[in-house]
């Protein structure tokens, strides 16, 4: 089947430092076909810098005046009433910038009004163990880490593979389910992943390095007089023969053995539907094959923008470490001085080195985040851009101190076609709780699923796959049930009164002053 | 408000115990250790000559595998075009996911995950294969022969089948069924000779799975109870050549399979004794002992090159990027020396020999400026009398630091030396060390921070740490000291202290011994009998991607074991497991 995706465009330069790259911005110039579509093709991209430990008062803005509050849960026993405070999310003018906190600040030339009100900022999700350095649960696999030694056996595939491979998500055949540009994320460098893997993929290797990219939106060469299709479907033939006999003795295959050749014939299939896939993408600059740089890094953004607009990919994620966008040059050690030193705890940190690390997320959130909702802001059809249809969201390794994982700030842009609220402030920590906890990031990960129109019904067989007994027992949301052992913090009894059940029993409700439903 | 705070610095201890904090290689600590005259402590095996086999599943090749397979069938199909295509081959091959280690899965041969990047890079790689195999016509005629280039075209149909089948019987390492045949060949379907139609069907034969798997149905039933099968001598070619290879077949193998000399005993042993004296046996046994050692996790030296407290520290040794990569080689030329070119060279060599590989200037000069050697006639003996055995070399000593790392060789040597079983606790508490004062030695903050009395670091440190003590008098280079220096983050030097290896522990069931140096822990390590069984138990987990059944698989690493205690040597270790009895054999699973 060939399915002919054409993004037809005009050309705009955006960079710096003498990169520039055309991209496609006109709403009538783009592509008919996506914009006809009954049913609105959504996106979703995830983001993640390394370490995290960007203070609230430098992450955050005031809760604006006029704010408004609505009831989570009323107080019971000795669990404490919880609320949600929220507020419009506005921004200033600071010399050449638009600000909404020190961490999130971007060249005003860039970083629009109208994206403002396009983006959420909230605070509040809490993993409810301690994973230390992690590389996945961002998305909802927290099981390759370092520290969180129970999680490693209890994997979830991360919410991209999730998303790229749920029914009915991707609405015309798409050349990759997900795009992986990451450092860390998804690279094989843990058996949490690896094991993933067996059930999800990852088409275009995750990838520090641009040529990946180039290729996933190139255009096809000339075709070839031998459609490649014929080839996989052989190939084919040979896996499947051998679980049929028609090569041999098919009754001394095992079971896993057919398992096994099976879901290489599921994967020669995903191979052979991509073939399909024809798209004009525009002309793409030829970047060198070289180590992202900040610079490439802004190109591959560029690049994954292309491959949204134009039917390449509907998933993309994106991970970096901070150190790559330094903009101090006060240290010798990052990891020691600026992750830790100034990444917390709070009353213990560095000021200067805590300046040091948030300039760093500062200039991840200008050159990535609002880089990429911008390139996403313009008309898809009439009236409604990519980005209207599309939730970005930007977290970070760890929430307010390096290492911990409570207090995950999550900064969104998109509304995943009318799912969420946007132009919010919104604080789900509790100041009734002794250790400010909010709800849980696995509530949050459910709610974006949700937003990309897969049902609880279908990534609730996640946990039931690796946790049967949480799931019997009525948990609910995305990613692993697991409570720190009481002692972590010892002055706690962290299920009784920090995280009592029932946060997990209702992860997958729509989480209130975001979710539109809720 | 927490139990354990985390605090920032270089080193690192484990409480509860446990994993690692910051940037760094985990460092377990283990539930419990046997207790001392336990009979936990492995030294032999029982072997039950009615266990029945492990049964072996579908395997895919590991990404190496692949790699030499590729490479090698290339040779046997256009030897004189090999080299260039192989060349082209490298970045697809490159893509193959890495096989990675964790959980556990403590071999590459072990991890057999698939997902949709192996299937993607195997379609790019047999693509690419097929395309390069053909690709002009020097390739294409040395490939098809003389068919390709006679006057007729009434032998093209012939030729092409002819070509199908040869490629076939290498890449699958048997011939092709008639079924296979047909299906290969309707790729096929252009008239005459057509090059890309050649392309494809190369391509095909290097996607498929005879190729990319290690399928053994086996031949007759031996016992149909139990679903064990003698392997055809096609399967068991292709079992020994990727025990000792790493890779499928030559030639001289894949005839003796067809003639029936394989399952002779003198054609067997003959078969053997050929493949173990071949030069690609030893990219097997380097890929074992580099797995073994975990020379892998070596760090890049020279990654903190620009660090003031590092660079002060190297002073006259400061690495370059090449450094890393001279320490492996120069372990991997210690062990190759005792298993290949020294007749009868023991397990115990390794860990006593005094004879050094540098064959670098900078190598030398971490050991003491020893005389370097050239690869291939006898090796000089090391000038320092602390070089004695492989845990003296700088490759199992060495990291990026400006301190030692006495937790991780002591990790090392009780999980890749003893088999230890260092389980990871349920509850973890990880502390790293502040920066030193210079008040005290690396040895003296871990013990006050990972031996207090009563902790809960205690227990699994008081067994860990002296086998990294010990060993302090090398630095972080590997070079022999006599006092360690300690830094300043500025690179000033804050003090020079004296350095203390005595330690008090045991390797064995008897009562704590006293060592004070490397070469005495070695000795007791290879005294004690564990390291024999170690090995065994290491090898079988590498050479069979699984890990051992000490029920079912007892003979085999008893026999292993044996091999390698007293007088027996490497080679004959290595190459007995061929003659174990369920080599030869296979049990399927249900």
């Amino acid at each position: 089947m060939t399915n002919l995706l054409k993004l037809n465009r005009r050309h705009f330069l955006m960079g710096s430092g003498g990169l520039a790259l055309a991209i496609p911005t006109l709403t009538s110039l783009l592509p008919r076909k996506v914009a006809a579509q009954a049913a609105v093709q959504k996106r979703l991209v995830a983001m993640c810098t390394d370490h995290g430990g960007v203070f609230p008062s430098n992450m955050y803005p005031a809760m604006p005046g006029g704010a408004q509050s609505t009831t989570l849960y009323a107080a019971s026993g000795n669990l404490p009433r919880h609320d949600v405070r929220f507020g419009n999310l506005s921004s200033t003018i600071n010399g050449a910038d638009r600000v909404i906190s020190n961490c999130l600040r971007a060249p005003a030339s860039r970083f629009s009004e109208s994206l403002v009100d396009k983006m959420s900022v909230m605070t509040g999700f809490d993993i409810t163990t301690y994973l230390g350095h992690n590389r996945g649960a961002f998305m909802g696999n927290y099981a390759a880490n370092d520290q969180g030694v129970e999680l490693r056996g209890i994997w979830y595939p991360t919410i991209d593979q999730v998303v790229g491979h749920a029914s009915g998500f991707n609405l015309s055949p798409v050349r990759t389910p997900t795009i992986n540009v990451a450092k860390h994320y998804g690279d094989g460098s843990d058996p949490a992943f690896s094991q993933a893997l067996d059930l999800y993929l990852q088409p275009v290797q995750p990838t520090d390095r641009l040529q990946p990219l180039l290729d996933l939106i190139a255009t096809d060469a000339q075709p070839s007089s031998r459609p490649p299709q014929r080839l996989v479907q052989r190939v084919y033939d040979h896996y499947r023969g051998l679980t049929t006999g028609a090569f041999g003795d098919a009754g001394r295959l095992s079971r896993e053995d057919r398992d096994r050749l099976t879901r290489h014939m599921d994967f020669l299939n995903a191979i052979e539907a991509r073939m399909g896939v024809q798209l004009e993408c525009g002309d793409v600059p030829a970047y060198g094959d070289t180590d992202y740089t900040v610079e490439q890094l802004r190109m591959a953004v560029d690049l994954i923008a292309i491959a949204l607009m134009c039917g390449a990919s509907n998933v993309a994620a994106i991970t970096v470490p901070g150190e790559q966008f330094a903009q101090d040059a006060n240290y010798t050690n990052w990891h020691e001085q600026i992750a830790h030193n100034g990444g917390g705890p709070e009353d213990e940190a560095d000021p200067e080195y805590q300046r040091t690390n948030y300039r760093a997320h500062q200039l991840f959130f200008a050159e990535v985040f609002v880089r990429l909702a911008e390139h996403l802001n313009v008309d898809e059809a009439p009236g409604v851009t990519f980005l209207d249809n599309s939730l970005l969201y930007w977290t970070m390794e760890s929430g307010r101190e390096t290492h911990t994982n409570w207090a995950q700030p999550v900064v969104t842009a998109g509304s995943a076609g009318g799912f969420f609220h946007t132009g919010r402030f919104i604080d789900y920590r509790n100041p009734q709780s002794p250790i400010a906890s909010g709800v849980l990031f696995n509530q949050f990960l459910a709610n974006a699923l949700q937003s990309m129109g897969v049902a609880p019904a279908d990534y609730n067989t996640h946990m039931a796959r690796a946790q049967p007994e949480q799931a019997a027992a009525g948990m609910k949301g995305y990613g692993a049930v697991l409570w720190h052992p009481d002692d972590f913090w010892s002055e706690y009894d962290i299920r009784r009164d920090i995280w009592p059940e029932r946060y997990y029993r209702d992860a997958d409700d729509l989480l209130k002053a975001w979710a539109v439903g809720a | 408000m927490r139990a354990c705070k985390l605090l920032v610095a270089s080193l690192m201890v484990v409480c509860g115990c446990v994993g690692s904090i910051g940037d760094t290689e985990g460092v377990p600590g283990r539930s419990s250790l046997p207790p001392e005259g336990s009979a936990e402590l492995d030294v032999s095996f029982a072997c039950d000559p009615s266990a029945a086999p492990v049964p072996t599943g579908l395997r895919r090749l590991s990404k190496a595998q692949l790699g030499h397979s590729v490479r090698d069938a290339l040779a046997m199909l256009v030897p004189a075009q090999a080299a260039a295509i192989a060349q082209e081959l490298a970045q697809p091959l490159a893509a193959v996911p890495d096989d990675v280690l964790g959980g556990d899965t403590d071999y590459r041969s072990m991890v057999q995950s698939l997902g949709q990047t192996h299937v993607d890079a195997y379609y790019a790689l047999g693509r690419a294969f097929g395309a390069a195999l053909v690709g002009n016509a020097t390739r294409r005629n040395a490939l098809l022969g003389a068919c390709a280039t006679d006057a007729t075209t009434a032998n093209d149909s012939a030729c092409i089948d002819s070509v199908i089948r040869r490629v076939g019987r290498v890449l699958f390492r048997r011939p092709l069924s008639e079924p296979e045949a047909t299906l290969y060949r309707s790729i096929y379907d252009a008239p005459g000779l057509d090059t890309e139609a050649l392309a494809e069907a190369m391509a095909a034969l290097a996607m498929a799975p005879p190729f990319l798997y290690l399928i053994e149905l086996g031949a007759s039933v031996r016992d149909n109870g139990q679903r064990i099968y003698d392997l055809t001598p096609y399967e068991l070619a292709s079992r020994l050549s990727y025990h000792f290879w790493q890779s499928l077949p030559d030639e001289a193998l894949l005839d003796a399979a067809e003639d029936g000399s394989l399952t002779t005993e003198a054609g067997y042993r003959a078969q053997v004794d050929r493949l173990f004296a071949a030069p690609k046996a030893r990219r097997t046994t380097e890929a074992f002992y580099g797995e073994w050692l975990k020379l892998d996790a070596v760090p890049a030296m020279h990654a903190n090159a620009s660090r003031p407290d590092f660079a002060a520290y190297a002073g006259a040794d400061l690495p370059s990027p090449q450094l890393r990569a001279r320490l492996i080689t120069d372990v991997q030329d210690l062990a190759a020396h005792y298993t290949f070119a020294v007749q009868g060279g023991t397990l115990a060599d390794l860990f006593s020999s005094t004879a050094s590989f540098a064959r670098t200037s900078d190598v030398a000069a971490l050991y003491g400026n020893v005389p370097l050697w050239d690869g291939t006639t006898a090796p000089p003996s090391h000038v320092q009398p602390e070089r004695v055995g492989i845990l003296s070399r700088a490759a199992m000593l060495a990291n990026n630091q400006a301190t030692t790392r006495p937790i991780q060789r002591g990790v090392l040597v009780l999980r890749r030396l003893l088999c230890e079983d260092i389980e990871l606790p349920e509850n973890m508490m990880a502390i790293m060390l502040e920066l030193s004062d210079g008040t005290q030695t690396t040895r003296e903050r871990i013990t006050e921070l990972s031996q207090a009395p009563g902790s809960t670091c205690n227990g699994c440190h008081t067994a860990i740490n002296p086998l990294g003590f010990v060993a302090e008098r090398f630095d972080a280079l590997g070079r022999v000291r006599t006092s360690e220096r300690v830094y300043a983050p500025t690179g000033e030097l804050l003090a020079n202290l004296p350095i203390d290896t005595r330690v008090e522990t045991t390797l064995d069931a008897g009562p704590e011994r006293t060592f004070d140096s490397v070469a005495q822990m070695s000795q007791a390590i290879v005294d004690s009998g564990r390291v024999q069984a170690c090995f065994a138990r290491h090898y079988v987990r590498f050479t069979f991607g699984r890990h051992e059944d000490l029920s079912r698989d007892g003979c085999l690493l008893e026999n292993l074991r044996q091999h390698v205690a007293g007088a027996g040597s490497l080679s004959a270790m290595f190459k007995n497991i061929a003659f174990a009895d369920g080599f030869k054999r296979v049990r399927k699973p249900e």
